[in-house]
C-alpha cells in the first residue's frame, strides 16, 4: 500500500463529523433516558420531555410558528420524498390541480419522487437554473399555472453552493395558489432561516450536514398544508410520521442546529475565507472556472470548479491516494462517477462537467488543509492534462 | 514493488488475484466497473452485489477499492454491437468484446492515469516471453478453466501492462487460497450467463432493443422444403438443434441463417461438416505464410489441428478434418503450442 501522509477532509457537503458537544447531548438517551416517548409511565414521559424539548428548540431556531409543525424523520431524503409526494397528492385531492414544478438541479431525493408523480398523471415541469446557478423568480413565474399545486426548489444547491431566492420563489408560487417546498438540507444553519419570514409551506432538513448524526432529518410542514402521510403505523408525530421517535437523534439535531447558529457569525466569514483561497488558488491555473456566478448569494463553504481537460474521476482518485477527500459531482451510494446533472443543468457541456471538482470546507478545516490541497493539486492537474487527449484537442499539447 | 490495479467482479477469481498481489507486497488497488446504468437487474459479474463483494474483499485485504462508471462505454462497445449481431442472424461473443473494447482499453487507460504500471485480472491465462522479452498470450495451466480464448485480441502493448496472477493455478487452488485467506467471495456461485442479459433470455433482450429484427420466417430443410416457421432469427445459432419445433424423427441442425430473408436452413448432421473457416476483423501475430496451428471456434469443445493463413485482411483456417458447423460471430482462435498467435471473427463458413 502507498503511504498516506495525511488525511484531509474537504467534503463537508457530503457529510460532517458529529461535533463532540452533539455526542454529549445525545448520549443520555441511549442508556439512561431510553424510554419510548409514547409510553405512559415515568420513563416514557422523561423521553417524551427530551423529544419535545428538542422539537421546541428546533422549531424556534427555524422560525416555525408552532413546534407541531416540525416532524422528525429518518433522513433528508425521507423529508424530500414525503413532502413532494405528500403535498402534491393531497393538494390534487383537494382540487388544487396537478401541475408540479421542480428545478432541474434538485437532488435526486426530489427528482425521483417528481418522476413518480409524472407516472401518476401529474404534469411535471423541470425548471432550469440560469448559468449563474440561480432559479430566478421571473423564470418560475413563466411556468406557473392556475393548476400548479406544488413548487419545490432547493434553498442551496448541494454541488454549486448557490443560494436560491426562496422567499421570492415562495411568494410567486402563492400568487397562483400553489404550495412551496424547499430542500434546505445544505442551507440550514448556514444562511438565515426563518419559516415565517421565508413564507415556505414545507422544508426538509438533515442532521448530518451540520455536525449531527446520520439517519436523522426533519420536515417542516406549515399548519394547513395538505399532506398525505408517507409512513403509517402507530401514529407518532401527531399521526404525520409513524415509527418510534429517535429521541437521541432529535436531541442531537436540535443541539447541532443551536451550535451552528451560536457560531455562525464568526464561522461563516472564516469558512468563506478558506473557500475563497480554494477558488482563487485553483483559478490561478489555466483553463479553470468557478461553476455558478461568483457574485450571487453562496454558501460559505462550497466551491465547485471546472478543470478543463481533466477527468474528475482521475483527479479524485489521485487526491484520495494523497489522503485528500473531495468530490466530483455529488456522492452517491454506488460510489460511481457520472457527469453531474447539476453541472449539465447550468449549461456545462458533458466533457467540462466531467472535469469538475467540488471542495467543501467546514468546522474542522484549517488553513493548513487548504495549503496542502493547493500544493498537491497543480502537479496532479498538469500530469493528467499531459496525458489527456481531451486537453490536447481543446488547448494544444502544453499543460 | 509495483503499483497495480486489479479489475474485480466480486467473484472468487479476481478476489484471489488481488490477494496474491497483496501477499507479494505490491501497491494494489481494486476497481470494479459499473457496466449497467440504474438498478442492476441481474446478478452477473457486474452487478451491484458484485461491487459490494469486491469492496468487502478489498477491506479484508486492506487496500483501496473504487467502483467506476463504465455504463456508457459498455453500452456502446458491447451491448449495442451484441444486439446488432443477433439482429443480423449471427452469434456474438460479448465477453471477447468486453475484454477488447472495455477492459483492456478504457479501463486500462483510466488505470494508467493513476500511475499504475499494471492492470491485473482474474483470468486463467498466462503471459509468456520470447528470449528477447516479447510477450505472448498463453493458455492458463488449468486446461478446464483456460480463458485465453476470450483474450485473443490482446496486443503486445496491452500484455506489457497486464498481469494474470491465476495463470499458473487451478480452480481448486484458487478456492483453497480464498478459504485460507478468509475472502468472503470464496463460496460465491459462478455465473455462466451473459452478465447483462436478465435470466439469460437472449431473445427477449434483443427483441426489446431490436424489435424490427423479429420478422417471422421459414425453416427449410436440406432439400429446400419448408418444414417449419420461426418468429425471428435473433438468438438462433448455427449448429443449434433444439428449440425450433422441427417435425419428424430425424435430428436436424441449423446450418445457415439468412437475416435478409429471415430464412433458416437445417440439415442432418452428416451434411453439415465444414473444413475451412474464414474470419474477419483479424488480429494476427503469426507472420505471413501458412502456419500449423490448433484452433478453436468456440470457448468449449475440441481444438483440432489446422493450417492458418492470412489472405489480405482475412484469416483462413483450414482444418485437417471436417468440423461441426461453427457459428458466424464467434471467434476462431489459433494456438501454436500454448501460445495464442491470433484469430478473428468467424464469417460465413465455406
Amino acid at each position: 500500500m502507498s503511504d498516506t501522509p495525511r488525511s484531509v477532509y474537504l467534503d463537508y457537503a457530503a457529510t460532517t463529523p458529529v461535533d463532540p458537544r452533539v455526542v454529549d447531548a445525545m448520549l443520555p438517551f441511549f442508556t439512561e433516558r431510553y424510554g419510548n416517548p409514547n409510553s405512559l409511565y415515568a420513563l416514557g414521559r422523561d423521553a417524551y420531555r427530551g423529544l419535545e424539548a428538542a422539537r421546541e428548540s428546533f422549531a424556534r431556531n427555524i422560525g416555525a410558528a408552532d413546534p407541531g409543525e416540525v416532524i422528525f424523520t429518518g433522513a433528508g431524503t425521507e423529508g424530500d420524498n414525503a413532502a413532494v409526494l405528500g403535498i402534491a397528492r393531497a393538494g390534487r385531492a383537494r382540487g388544487k390541480g396537478d401541475h408540479v414544478v421542480v428545478s432541474s438541479f434538485e437532488h435526486h431525493a426530489i427528482l425521483e419522487p417528481a418522476h413518480r408523480l409524472a407516472k401518476e398523471g401529474f404534469e411535471v415541469t423541470e425548471l432550469r437554473p440560469r448559468e449563474d446557478g440561480i432559479i430566478h423568480p421571473e423564470d418560475l413565474r413563466a411556468v406557473l399555472r392556475d393548476t400548479t399545486v406544488l413548487v419545490s426548489v432547493m434553498h442551496a444547491n448541494n454541488e454549486l453552493g448557490t443560494v436560491q431566492p426562496v422567499k421570492e420563489l415562495a411568494a410567486a408560487t402563492h400568487e397562483v395558489g400553489g404550495y412551496f417546498h424547499t430542500d434546505a438540507i445544505q442551507a440550514l444553519g448556514k444562511v438565515a432561516w426563518d419559516a415565517v419570514d421565508l413564507g415556505v409551506d414545507a422544508a426538509s432538513f438533515s442532521a448530518h450536514k451540520i455536525y449531527g448524526p446520520k439517519g436523522v432529518g426533519a420536515l417542516y410542514l406549515k399548519r394547513g398544508t395538505p399532506y398525505e402521510v408517507y409512513m403509517i403505523g402507530g401514529g407518532q408525530e401527531s399521526k404525520k410520521r409513524s415509527g418510534t421517535q429517535n429521541v437521541a437523534g432529535a436531541t442531537a439535531f436540535a443541539k447541532a442546529l443551536e451550535i451552528m447558529l451560536d457560531e455562525r457569525d464568526t464561522e461563516n466569514p472564516r469558512l468563506a475565507a478558506l473557500r475563497d483561497r480554494v477558488i482563487d488558488g485553483v483559478l490561478l491555473m489555466p483553463h479553470t472556472a468557478l461553476n455558478g456566478a461568483r457574485d450571487v448569494p453562496r454558501l460559505p463553504g462550497t466551491a465547485n470548479l471546472s478543470i478543463n481537460g481533466v477527468e474528475g474521476e482521475a483527479m479524485l482518485l489521485k487526491l484520495d491516494n494523497l489522503g485528500i477527500a473531495v468530490s466530483t459531482g455529488s456522492a452517491c451510494s454506488s460510489g460511481s462517477l457520472e457527469p453531474s446533472h447539476v453541472l449539465l443543468s447550468i449549461g456545462l457541456p458533458p466533457e467540462i462537467a466531467h472535469g469538475s471538482l467540488r471542495v467543501t470546507v467546514g468546522r474542522f478545516t484549517t488553513d493548513a488543509d487548504v495549503d496542502y490541497l493547493l500544493e498537491v493539486l497543480p502537479p496532479i492537474i498538469a500530469q493528467l492534462r499531459a496525458m489527456s487527449p481531451v486537453y490536447a484537442k481543446m488547448f494544444g499539447a502544453s499543460a | 514493488m509495483a503499483r497495480i490495479f486489479v479489475a474485480m467482479s466480486g467473484g472468487v477469481d479476481s478476489s484471489v488475484a488481488a490477494a496474491l498481489l497483496v501477499r507479494e507486497g505490491h501497491d494494489v488497488t481494486g476497481v470494479t466497473m459499473r457496466l449497467l446504468p440504474g438498478e442492476d437487474p441481474v446478478d452477473g459479474c457486474c452487478s451491484a452485489d458484485g461491487a459490494r463483494s469486491a469492496k468487502r474483499v478489498c477491506d479484508t485485504l486492506g487496500i483501496p477499492h473504487y467502483t467506476l462508471e463504465f455504463s456508457d462505454v459498455f453500452a456502446r462497445e458491447v451491448i449495442e454491437p451484441y444486439c446488432d449481431e443477433y439482429a443480423a442472424g449471427r452469434t456474438p461473443n460479448p465477453c471477447i468484446a468486453c475484454n477488447d473494447r472495455v477492459k483492456f482499453s478504457e479501463l486500462m487507460r483510466r488505470v494508467a492515469l493513476q500511475d499504475a504500471e499494471f492492470l491485473a485480472t482474474g483470468h486463467y491465462a498466462r503471459i509468456v516471453r520470447d528470449p528477447d522479452g516479447t510477450p505472448w498470450l498463453a493458455r492458463g495451466l488449468d486446461a478446464g478453466k483456460d480463458q485465453s480464448y476470450f483474450l485473443y485480441r490482446m496486443t503486445g502493448e496491452q500484455l506489457e501492462h497486464t498481469l494474470f496472477p491465476l495463470g499458473e493455478l487451478t480452480k481448486p487452488d484458487v478456492r483453497e487460497i480464498a478459504r485460507e485467506m478468509g475472502l468472503v467471495s470464496a463460496e460465491r456461485p459462478e455465473s455462466q450467463e451473459t452478465c447483462f442479459v436478465p435470466g439469460d433470455d437472449v431473445r427477449a433482450f434483443v427483441r426489446e432493443r431490436r424489435p424490427d429484427a423479429f420478422r417471422p420466417g421459414e425453416v427449410l430443410d436440406e432439400t429446400g422444403t419448408v418444414i417449419a416457421t420461426h418468429e425471428g432469427v435473433p438468438g438462433i445459432t448455427v449448429g443449434q438443434r433444439r428449440g425450433l419445433g422441427l417435425p419428424g424423427p430425424e435430428k436436424r441442425f441449423v446450418c445457415a441463417i439468412d437475416a435478409a430473408t429471415a430464412t433458416v436452413t437445417v440439415a442432418p448432421k452428416s451434411t453439415l461438416g465444414t473444413t475451412v473457416v474464414v474470419a474477419d476483423d483479424v488480429v494476427w501475430r503469426g507472420g505471413a505464410g501458412p502456419v500449423r496451428v490448433t484452433a478453436r471456434v468456440r470457448y468449449r469443445g475440441p481444438e483440432p489441428c489446422a493450417r492458418a493463413e492470412l489472405l489480405g485482411d482475412r484469416l483462413a483456417v483450414e482444418f485437417d478434418a471436417s468440423m461441426d458447423a461453427c457459428a458466424p460471430g464467434q471467434a476462431v482462435v489459433c494456438y501454436v503450442g500454448d501460445r495464442v498467435i491470433g484469430g478473428g471473427v468467424i464469417g460465413a463458413a465455406s
